[in-house]
């Protein structure tokens, strides 16, 4: 009698569980697995735009692999990485220690630091695409003023990525800072006075207290930091804008990201969804490979207090 | 150390001014002819200050509705994964039944797929039932999220579990339980959702980029992209239409800092 009650319970119990569980599944089977699949198949075929694809093999991967545009843009999400995550890593350090130590007004400080990471992505990039206007920006009007010469910094392909790494870089510091700062404020201040009675001082400190302890903190911010590169499309995209039918220019294609380049692909020019996909599934692939790198190094250098 | 102090002042002015001055010539410029604007050498303030930019971008741009629309994305999405996510990580930290282990795992697997993979799908499956093009579009893929439930999965675990058993000796059933002991003590984690998850469907610009075409469906994010390409190289309607579009969120954020900075805080030590 008890055993079967006690059955009888534990079958409701584990009814439940997957009731609870059952609305979440629902969206997730549709809008993640089905999908997740759907395009790995789509990858495997030709379709394009309102029209469904035949099935054609490895055939986009293969293309993927010749594509120069794709390459391109890989090696300029690989520099984008390369150029803004230590940029934004000791920027964000500096002023975050700033920001901790004990002076007046530190609050204003703050607001206005951090205030950037709540405004849309695309006026950030609309306002730094007119001060970076070739005749009338004003960045050039200041060269010109020392005697400079106008640079076309969203248009000569010497320059465009890294007008856009460093609007990168200015929009991403707000948010990292907020991090840090919780980070540093975490370590616990009996350090820093045992160091004081040693005599530390205050450089000495930061390298020697205030780094190590700092380190897991700095480890997220680098994995967040990294993949959102890989995810970059917004800035690039506003500031050097492509048109319905023209996604490809010297100045795009000198700046783009893996990302800008499947959506230039898939939903713009060409609409073509086979070839798009591959490329979803292969930045999919790339993302899973640099996470595994980093979570290697992890143990090399992050210090767990 | 007066000297270090003049110093930090020094260093954290000229950071400040970075990030401002883009944002005040934005505002000048906003209301400057297309002639002043374009003046060599460069004029800082507007010669004659003028509206007509405001005016003519307000005449052809709803960008009121646009923030009706952001907004109705961003609480709506909110609102979702909260109780669909509450829901189930309630049911991962709590209930016990056969391949747990295994649908949790699969759900944090999906943490590390980009978005972009998803895309195209998503598009085909939402056309197919006839919502491209519609602000429904603009939320409906974002109920289901994977975050929410592992950040509030981690906090029910963090809470003692002596007032669920009491509450089972007394008859209470797990729907029960969850309702009135859980989700009530579930505020810290939602708001740190509800600011991060918010940020990120605020933020978001290639999605409904895709999905909508209507300028009256379009979110802020994607409005304003539209915006930029109708007034192509009239550097003061741009501007204009950049105040307009960061104004209110910015003050915004200025009300909330606080609840803004706690939650972007939480994420990094979480460890």
């Amino acid at each position: 009698m008890e055993k079967r009650k006690l059955g009888k319970r534990r079958r409701k119990e584990i009814l439940t569980g997957y009731l609870f569980i059952l609305p979440l599944f629902i969206g997730l089977g549709v809008f993640h697995f089905y999908a997740f699949f759907n395009n790995i198949w789509i990858s495997l075929t030709d379709r394009r735009a309102l029209q469904e694809g035949t099935f054609i093999g490895l055939k986009n991967y293969v293309k993927v692999l010749q594509d120069g545009n794709f390459r391109q843009s890989l090696g300029n999400t690989i520099q984008y990485v390369l150029i803004c995550v230590p940029c934004i890593l000791v920027i964000s350090t500096v002023l975050a220690v700033l920001l901790n130590s004990r002076i007046k007004g530190k609050g204003i400080f703050r607001t206005l630091i951090f205030f950037p990471l709540v405004t849309a992505p695309s006026a950030i990039a609309l306002t730094w695409r007119w001060l970076l206007n070739t005749r009338y920006g004003m960045i050039n009007n200041i060269f010109r003023a020392f005697g400079g010469e106008e640079v076309a910094w969203l248009i000569d392909k010497r320059y465009t990525l890294y007008s856009c790494a460093v609007v990168i870089i200015w929009a991403a510091i707000g948010y990292q800072v907020i991090v840090i700062l919780a980070g540093l404020q975490n370590i616990s201040t009996s350090y820093y006075e045992a160091a004081r009675i040693d005599g530390a001082s205050g450089i000495k400190q930061f390298f020697f207290i205030t780094l190590p302890l700092l380190t897991p903190t700095l480890y997220f911010v680098l994995t967040l930091s990294v993949i959102s590169m890989f995810k970059e499309f917004e800035i690039v995209y506003m500031l050097i804008p492509s048109t319905q039918y023209n996604t490809s220019s010297p100045a795009i294609d000198s700046s783009r990201t893996v990302v800008r380049y499947f959506y230039d692909l898939t939903f713009r020019g060409e609409f073509n969804e086979g070839y798009g996909s591959a490329i979803s599934v292969c930045l999919f692939l790339i993302i899973l490979v640099v996470t595994l790198i980093q979570n290697r190094l992890q143990k090399k250098w992050v210090f767990y207090a | 150390m007066k000297r270090k102090n003049w110093m930090i002042y020094l260093a954290l002015s000229i950071a400040v001014a970075v990030m401002v001055v883009p944002f005040i010539w934005m505002l000048l410029t906003s209301f400057k002819t297309f002639e002043d604007s374009t003046r060599i050498p460069l004029q800082i303030l507007p010669e004659k200050w003028v509206l007509t930019n405001y005016q003519e971008i307000l005449a052809v741009f709803p960008v009121a509705q646009w923030f009706m629309n952001s907004l109705l994305s961003v609480v709506i999405s909110i609102v979702g994964q909260v109780f669909l996510g509450s829901l189930a990580a309630y049911a991962f930290a709590r209930i016990k039944f056969p391949g747990k282990e295994a649908l949790f795992l699969l759900c944090l697997s999906i943490m590390m797929i980009p978005e972009q993979i998803f895309i195209i799908p998503r598009y085909n499956t939402l056309s197919a039932m006839g919502l491209t093009n519609t602000r429904t579009a603009l939320w409906i893929v974002r109920l289901f999220s994977v975050f929410a439930v592992f950040l509030m999965r981690q906090f029910i675990l963090s809470v003692p579990n002596e007032l669920d058993e009491a509450a089972m000796v007394d008859g209470a059933g797990h729907f029960r339980i969850y309702a009135t002991i859980i989700l009530p003590v579930l505020k810290a984690p939602v708001i740190s959702l509800a600011i991060l998850s918010g940020l990120t469907t605020w933020k978001d610009m290639m999605w409904p980029l895709i999905v909508i075409r209507d300028r009256d469906k379009m979110p802020v994010v994607s409005g304003l992209s539209t915006l930029a390409d109708y007034f192509a190289n009239r550097f003061p309607h741009q501007m204009a239409g950049g105040v307009l579009c960061s104004v209110p969120v910015i003050i915004f954020f200025f009300i909330l800092q606080k609840h803004f900075v706690a939650g972007i805080a939480s994420q990094g030590i979480k460890e």
